[in-house]
């Protein structure tokens, strides 16, 4: 019967340190070793062995105790004094006859073990086998102890609910095959199981949440539309309007502000804050929405505002964000040829001009458009939202000044004390209402899901046209009406909030 | 016969046998030994006994692993007395080693001729 190797290390190659001043002895223990199977690096003094065991991947040390300049002895005591080298093992070489006082302050001093000047081959292999094995064993031991450790870290962390697994840091151990790998697994897949559910459950709320705002923010901005149009029958100032209906909504947010405590401080807003709101005030102008409607049907208009979730779905796939394909394009196209429709048979003014008024409706979603996008992408997380607005509201109304003064459109005072004031004063509520939740809405869903306001706004806008205008649509138009349901349903509009990101970048 | 043969045939099968490691370090040999004779010499005018008797303990091992019994018996001698820090006669004694050490030489660079390839 054949006997098992005696050693497990012997058929491991490692690397070993060869520190000797005498070059025959350096050529012949890297000879004596190498036939051994190990792979050998040499030093000829203290100072040079030192700067080999900085580089690491060392695995033990054969020291010449008697050498010029720096002794083996010293080099000891540096190496135990060093967090990173004092577990590699040292065997010092010795003539042991008047060294045999060195040799044994060495071994006090953790050198592992000593071998004679004149050493047997087999006495070289047992003594490097034996300190080898004994320092795998030990780095076992080690490793096993801190595993043990982070895994009791992990531990703490999922008793804290914390259950990202990403976070728990015990991929490593999770591949080890014995006890400690697979509790490191249990760990690891009950966590994954926990975040996911949990990762889901906060995303049906966002879209919960996102669905309740969407209506809201709809149901208020489709307001607009008939109002504006309302003052128009009165008295068409569109610049002026704007400019009121801003300040309004600004004035009306700031007592919505100062309850909140959250009073914005000019002085701790950066210049990307201010560049985020003077956008975002040029956005807030209305009075193209005003013009249009003092040239269309309220319902009209309306209904080209739906090309807003259309226009978000082509931005997006231009800038990558969601993917293209034929059927959302055919979708996109049905959409486009439903609005066509609208433009082209849609009632209008009786010049017969309304299919240009029509046309140059086609700003309005493609601001709404640019403007979602650009607040989900450019919107700082520490700005507080309705102070935020009420800043952008102001600065809007004072851009509107110029413009107003250059056309001579401001809304006569007088006629603020009747039904214009009113609606005025109306259509500013309704507005900061529905723009604070659509900054609320694009923060918690994202973009794409918040473009679906547009739809909201649509069906809004013709119902409330209907309802406080007594528009009529014609039979074309509910044609148009149900090709971009069509269209709409092609395009597939995000059901859902957008997910969190992914495990590790969480 | 100067040198103990089987000394070299114990280093030889310490080394795996390979006949061209075993020639380099015999030239090793011929090359470092005279080397640690001038440090001797050096250390006997720099009146450093240190040096001398490091310089002998190398030289004794080294003549030892090649078999050359009694260059090493000389250089245990000098590493003796230096480290009982009276190292009278060293004068004499290292030309008894350089004696020694040539003689070494002569067997060492025959061995070396009959080592296959040599």
């Amino acid at each position: 019967m054949e006997q098992a190797p005696v050693s497990v290390a012997a058929d491991v190659r490692r690397k070993i340190l060869i520190v000797d001043d005498y070059k025959t002895n350096r050529l012949k223990m890297s000879a004596a070793v190498a036939v051994l199977g190990h792979d050998t690096v040499t030093a000829a003094d203290g100072e040079a062995a030192l700067g080999i065991l900085g580089h690491g991947g060392v695995d033990l040390v054969l020291l010449d105790i008697m050498m010029p300049v720096m002794s083996g002895f010293e080099v000891l005591q540096i190496m135990k004094a060093d967090q990173r080298l004092r577990d590699i093992p040292v065997i010092v070489i010795s003539a042991l006859e008047g060294e045999m006082e060195s040799v044994v302050n060495a071994i006090e001093h953790g050198a592992e073990d000593f071998l004679p000047k004149d050493f047997e081959p087999a006495l070289l292999n047992a003594r490097l086998n034996a300190c080898l094995e004994k320092k795998r064993l030990r780095d076992q031991e080690v490793q096993y102890l801190r595993q043990v450790a982070k895994l009791t870290q992990a531990a703490k962390v999922l008793e804290m609910g914390k259950f990202n697994p990403a976070k728990l840091g015990i991929a490593d151990i999770a591949s080890r095959t014995d006890g400690l790998g697979s509790l490191a697994k249990v760990f690891t897949t009950m966590a994954h199981e926990v975040y996911v559910r949990e990762r889901r459950m906060r995303q049906h709320i966002r879209t919960a949440r996102g669905s309740l705002l969407l209506i809201v923010v709809g149901v208020f901005w489709g307001l607009d539309l008939p109002l504006s149009k309302m003052v128009n029958d009165i008295v068409v100032h569109p610049i002026g309007l704007s400019l009121l209906v801003n300040l309004l909504a600004a004035l009306l947010c700031i007592p919505v502000a100062i309850a909140r405590g959250v009073f914005p401080d000019p002085r701790k807003l950066s210049p990307s804050h201010w560049r985020y709101m003077i956008m975002l005030a040029i956005f807030a102008s209305k009075f193209h929405v005003f013009w249009m409607t003092s040239k269309l049907p309220a319902s009209t208009v309306s209904i080209v505002i739906v090309l807003e979730g259309f226009l978000v779905f082509l931005f997006s796939a231009v800038l990558g964000v969601e993917k293209p394909s034929t059927k959302r394009l055919l979708g996109l196209a049905t959409g486009l040829f439903g609005v066509f429709l609208v433009i082209w048979f849609g009632e209008g003014s009786d010049d017969g001009s309304q299919w240009l008024w029509a046309l140059a409706s086609l700003i309005i979603p493609a601001t709404y458009a640019a403007e979602d996008i650009y607040i989900s992408q450019k919107k700082p997380a520490e700005l507080d939202v309705v102070s935020a607005y009420i800043v952008i509201s102001l600065l809007a109304a004072f851009l509107h000044l110029p413009l107003a003064f250059f056309f001579d459109d401001f809304v006569p005072l007088a006629l603020l004390n009747g039904e214009v004031g009113m609606l005025t004063l109306a259509m500013a509520a309704t507005t900061a209402l529905a723009m604070v939740s659509y900054f609320y809405l694009i923060a918690s869903t994202g973009a794409v899901f918040a473009a679906q306001t547009s739809y909201v706004v649509a069906i809004a806008g013709i119902l409330w046209s209907m309802l406080l205008l007594g528009e009529q649509l014609s039979t074309i138009v509910w044609l148009a009406l149900a090709l971009i349901v069509v269209g709409l349903l092609l395009v597939e509009p995000k059901h859902e909030a957008e997910e969190e990101p992914p495990l590790s970048a969480d | 016969m100067n040198i103990d043969h089987a000394a070299l045939q114990r280093m030889l099968e310490m080394i795996g046998g390979d006949a061209s490691i075993m020639a380099e370090l015999v030239e090793s040999y011929l090359e470092e030994t005279p080397k640690l004779l001038l440090n001797m010499q050096g250390a006997v005018l720099a009146r450093s006994t240190d040096q001398l008797g490091r310089a002998a303990h190398t030289m004794k091992s080294t003549a030892h692993d090649f078999g050359a019994e009694s260059l090493a018996g000389l250089a245990q001698g000098l590493e003796a007395a230096c480290r009982s820090g009276h190292p009278e006669n060293a004068g004499q004694q290292i030309s008894a080693i350089a004696q020694a050490l040539e003689l070494s030489h002569v067997d060492l660079k025959a061995y070396l001729k009959a080592l296959p390839g040599g």
